[in-house]
């Protein structure tokens, strides 16, 4: 059999902007409050009436090609052999390279231990509510809305000193499910699945559809492609 | 309205002044170690001196620079990971075994011309640890170059300017240090074997060769500008934007005190090399430092100032 290479496919014209993906991804993956795995573009450019308004899901592209893995001196960052590009915490050492080689901004660090939030004893609203710690603590988890099946095949929750990026899931697609931003987008803009077989989601949309990446000209190759943005062919 | 573009990113620079540091107590070290060793193998024996000084200050600079580099890792306790896991795609992955050999051969090489009575086996000789070192020193200098250069995410680091730059860098600093340090201790010590008047005037070549490097190098930067100003649209973004937070110190520390000002006191003091009259030693150390400060600004204007965020109409490009 093929090997798989699984990717995505992000219908524009469909994507209604209202950010349900980077929502769900937070919860899926116990990502902090300030890092974004599932991120986004906005622009908005010209004077009305004369507008237009972009709005560009992204995450990391899993890039055929990816600078993030042939720069990391420790192979924390690496290729499975299913296309996907996966972090191994345990390797990693910090040094943030695999950063500053990837052109899309979705390699975050973890400068302090993450989830301060749920470690802060003070109440956003002192006497009214709880603490994040107290949250926590009641909650019996590393933070109240902590998904323990992360852990199986990544940290639960990364800790300090290393970086942290979209894994496509691969805990959900290693049982068979679509990522987490798959699942919950309310317009079925974003299709998964294993561009080697051609009845796959995603590769019926590229078969139909004029594919774009972000930032083609870095050679990067990546595996999350565009269609049908809006004022182009 | 002008196009507003919106993508939260982790704010602050990725790499800091401690890489910085690496990359500048790096080049000192190579280049200390090629002068050291070069005046060494084909000067006479009344440069020993400043030999001994250019040896030691090869390992130690270099050390201190990974040093640095290790204090920046996130994760210092998984550094063994770099030993564990074979990543031979990664100059970083390179750079460490790399330089981990020149520290063990430039001090071996220091440590047998300081105490040449200690007895060593043959094969740790000062020959046998300065011929193999001279590979490793340079492959160190271009590591420092290509570990940014190689980053094609960051228009200002990945140009041929930038590789030369590095190497040019590491032999006006690695020299201007050896220098600048001899003379420093020669004042305290006087440790220096042999009339100094007669050493000064043999200066006279290693002061030609600073000032071609120092000439090269404002040439180099000035092919860099080149090739960022005329380059493509992310080159052009990423030059100014590097320009507009750092254009004023590298034109002041980096250019013109640090290229122009000891350029101009070399010029002037070449004729006090030889005919029996000796340069002033404070013009000579002055323009030394004046030099490893030059060396140090460009370095971080191109660390930090490459580093600063991709516009967002660039990343947001799609084809
Ligand atoms: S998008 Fe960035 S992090 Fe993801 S594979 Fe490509 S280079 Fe690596
Ligand atoms: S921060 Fe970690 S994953 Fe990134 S390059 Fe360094 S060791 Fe590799």
């Amino acid at each position: 059999m093929a090997k798989k290479r699984y990717a995505m496919v992000i219908d524009l014209h469909r994507c209604v902007g209202c950010a349900a993906c980077d929502i769900a991804c937070k919860a899926e993956n116990n990502v902090p409050v300030e890092f974004h795995w599932s991120n986004h573009i906005v622009e908005t450019r010209g004077t009305f009436p004369n507008t237009t308004f972009r709005y560009i899901p992204t995450l990391c592209n899993h890039c055929e090609n990816a600078p993030c893995v042939t720069n990391c001196p420790t192979t924390a960052m690496y290729k499975a052999e299913n296309g996907m590009t996966l972090h191994d915490a345990n390797k990693c050492i910090g040094c943030r390279l695999c950063q500053l080689a990837c052109p899309y901004g979705v390699i975050f660090f973890n400068k302090d231990t993450p989830h301060a939030n749920y470690r802060d004893s003070q109440a956003a609203i002192p006497g009214a509510t709880f603490s994040g710690r107290e949250m926590a603590e009641r909650t019996q988890a590393p933070l109240p809305y902590y998904n323990p099946a992360r852990a199986e095949t990544y940290a639960g929750v990364r800790p300090r000193g290393v970086v942290e990026k979209c894994t496509f899931c691969d805990h959900k697609v290693a049982v068979g499910e679509d990522p987490a931003c798959v699942t919950a987008c309310p317009a079925d803009a974003r299709l998964f699945g294993d561009l080697n077989d051609p009845e796959s989601k995603p590769a019926k949309a590229l078969a139909r559809h004029r594919p774009r990446v972000l930032q083609r000209d870095k050679g990067t190759q990546p595996h999350v492609f565009y269609i049908r943005e809006y004022g182009k062919a | 309205m002008d196009t507003e573009l919106i993508l939260t990113l982790q704010r602050g620079v990725i790499w800091d002044e401690r890489v910085v540091g690496d990359l500048f107590l790096g080049g000192v070290g190579v280049g200390a170690f090629l002068f050291a060793f070069l005046l060494w193998r084909f000067a006479e024996e009344r440069y020993l001196p400043l030999v001994k000084v250019a040896a030691t200050i090869a390992p130690v600079s270099v050390s201190a620079g990974l040093g640095l580099l290790f204090w920046k890792l996130g994760n210092k306790l998984n550094v063994h990971q770099m030993m564990l896991n074979i990543s031979p795609t990664s100059v970083m992955w390179w750079g460490a075994i790399i330089q981990g050999a020149f520290v063990a051969l430039s001090a071996l090489f220091a440590f047998r011309l300081l105490f040449p009575q200690v007895s060593l086996p043959r094969v740790l000789s000062a020959s046998v640890a300065g011929f193999l070192g001279v590979p490793f020193a340079v492959a160190v200098g271009i590591y420092h170059g290509l570990l940014l250069a190689v980053l094609t995410s960051h228009p200002l680091w990945a140009s041929g300017p930038m590789i030369v730059t590095s190497v040019l860098l590491f032999t006006v600093t690695g020299v201007a240090a050896s220098v600048l340090v001899y003379l420093a201790l020669r004042a305290a010590v006087r440790f220096e074997t042999g009339p100094s008047d007669i050493f000064a005037q043999g200066l006279k070549p290693v002061a030609l060769v600073l000032l071609a490097s120092a000439a090269l190098l404002l040439v180099t930067l000035f092919a860099w500008w080149v090739d960022l100003r005329f380059g493509s649209v992310p080159a052009r973004l990423a030059l100014q934007a590097m320009l507009a937070e750092h254009g004023i110190v590298l034109a002041v520390f980096g250019i013109g005190f640090g290229l122009l000002v000891p350029i101009v006191i070399g010029i002037s003091l070449l004729p006090h090399f030889g005919a029996g009259r000796t340069p002033s030693a404070a013009l000579v150390g002055l323009a030394c430092l004046l030099l490893l400060v030059g060396g140090f600004t460009i370095r971080y204007a191109a660390v930090i100032g490459g580093q600063l965020p991709t516009p967002l109409s660039v990343m947001a490009t799609l084809s």
